[in-house]
């Protein structure tokens, strides 16, 4: 139990993938004018991840380790992602109306977020089994979550600061990353998996 | 006339229309794997590569791709390229194959190559405009990376011990590096902003 905890915990803080792993910055920077938009963001995020980790995992284990098939593992990966994007698109159009609306063209824009392919391929260089491939996923789309969240709060209350000419737009955002990174390094010290 | 279109579309994609500094693509491997000046040259040599390629085919083939599935089949043909280049790279350099680690296969959803495809190769005849555009691109991006590999060269010499294409730890230091080097090539009044950057 503590073993699945320490893998939920820091995919959260310590590995966080944005303000550590450099990945997923193109919606992070894109997508974090605001707070709502982002959360939704976010959620679509860690929906897509949570169940890209179990199918990438045994399609892995069963088809490409069985039958010795390393080379395809690229291909696969983003197959698997794109589909199960459509498959989320499709599944929230029926169901949902309002909140298709909300997400608009971000569902789209998962498939080519770096996050959720590099926790594909993290798992299986892991070796991670099943369930801490599961759990892995949910982690790392919760700590997505909470950075561009962060983000957007920092960015809705720059709407009201002076900032300097030159550092307008994304310079200044860019920046806050920076100083966002800096503050998780904080976490560096806690143990991690 | 066909040449100057060409050396049009150059400049446009050097200078006015940077992938990174003006549009802000693909900055995760931007950010992530220049901490030393030889691993951008290569990551950028790689992603140029995959971007080349993938190009032609996708310009040759464009009629071909129903309008509904054309992301994905645009994904499909750029894992095969990647694939390609991830084999290679760890089979003639395994040292920097190893460095570079899984941002070799993320090449795969770089944001930067799909805006290209989508925004010009499927929409143009392979022979007037897009080996130009690929292949130029690319030296743009080389560029920028090189650009990047250099600023944190430059902080190192400055800060730490001297050691040009050696290995050293990875620094979060996005503070450092991009934000100085995207308002100085992003603004309009470079000399101004060089004077705050820089004090």
């Amino acid at each position: 139990m503590s073993e699945f905890l320490l893998i939920f915990i820091s995919a959260i803080l310590v590995n966080n993938f944005v303000l550590k792993y450099f990945l997923g910055i193109c919606p992070f920077i894109g997508v974090s004018d605001e707070v709502t938009a982002s959360l939704n963001m976010g959620m679509a995020v860690t929906f897509v991840m949570t169940f890209t980790a179990p199918v990438v995992w045994l399609i892995h284990t069963f088809i490409l380790a069985r039958f010795n098939l390393p080379f395809l593992e690229y291909v696969t990966d983003i197959i698997v992602i794109a589909s199960l994007v459509q498959l989320v698109e499709m599944f929230i159009k029926k169901n949902s109306r309002t909140l298709y609306n909300t997400l608009g063209i971000y569902l789209p824009l998962i498939t080519t977020n770096c996050a959720i392919l590099f926790s594909a391929l993290f798992l299986v260089l892991r070796g991670y089994n099943l369930i801490q491939s599961i759990i892995f996923g949910f982690g790392s789309g919760i700590g997505f979550t909470l950075a561009i969240v962060i983000m957007a709060g920092i960015r809705e209350e720059l709407e009201f600061a002076d900032v300097p000419q030159p550092f307008k737009g994304a310079a200044i955002t860019l920046l806050v990353a920076g100083l966002m990174a800096l503050a998780f390094m904080g976490f560096a010290g806690m143990p991690s998996a | 006339m066909k040449q100057y279109v060409l050396i049009k579309d150059t400049l446009k994609g050097l200078w006015k229309e940077n992938p990174v500094f003006r549009q802000l693509l693909g900055m995760c491997p931007t950010l992530a794997v220049t901490n030393a000046a030889v691993y951008g040259l290569s990551m950028g040599l790689a992603t140029a590569f995959v971007l080349l390629c993938t190009s032609i085919i996708i310009s040759i083939f464009r009629k071909v791709f129903p309008y509904e599935v054309r992301t994905a089949s645009f994904v499909v043909i750029i894992a095969t390229f990647v694939t390609i280049v991830d084999l290679f790279l760890k089979g003639n350099y395994p040292s920097i194959s190893k460095a570079l680690g899984p941002y070799i296969p993320l090449i795969v959803v770089n944001c930067l190559i799909l805006a290209r495809q989508e925004a010009f190769a499927s929409r143009q005849p392979v022979h007037s405009r897009c080996p130009g555009n690929g292949n130029w691109f690319y030296i743009s991006l080389n560029c920028s990376w090189q650009h990047q590999g250099t600023f944190r060269f430059r902080d190192y010499i400055r800060v730490e011990n001297f050691k040009p294409f050696g290995k050293r730890r990875l620094v979060p230091s996005v503070v450092y590096n991009a934000a100085p080097c995207r308002s100085v090539s992003y603004t309009r009044n470079n000399d101004r902003c060089y004077q705050y950057v820089h004090g």
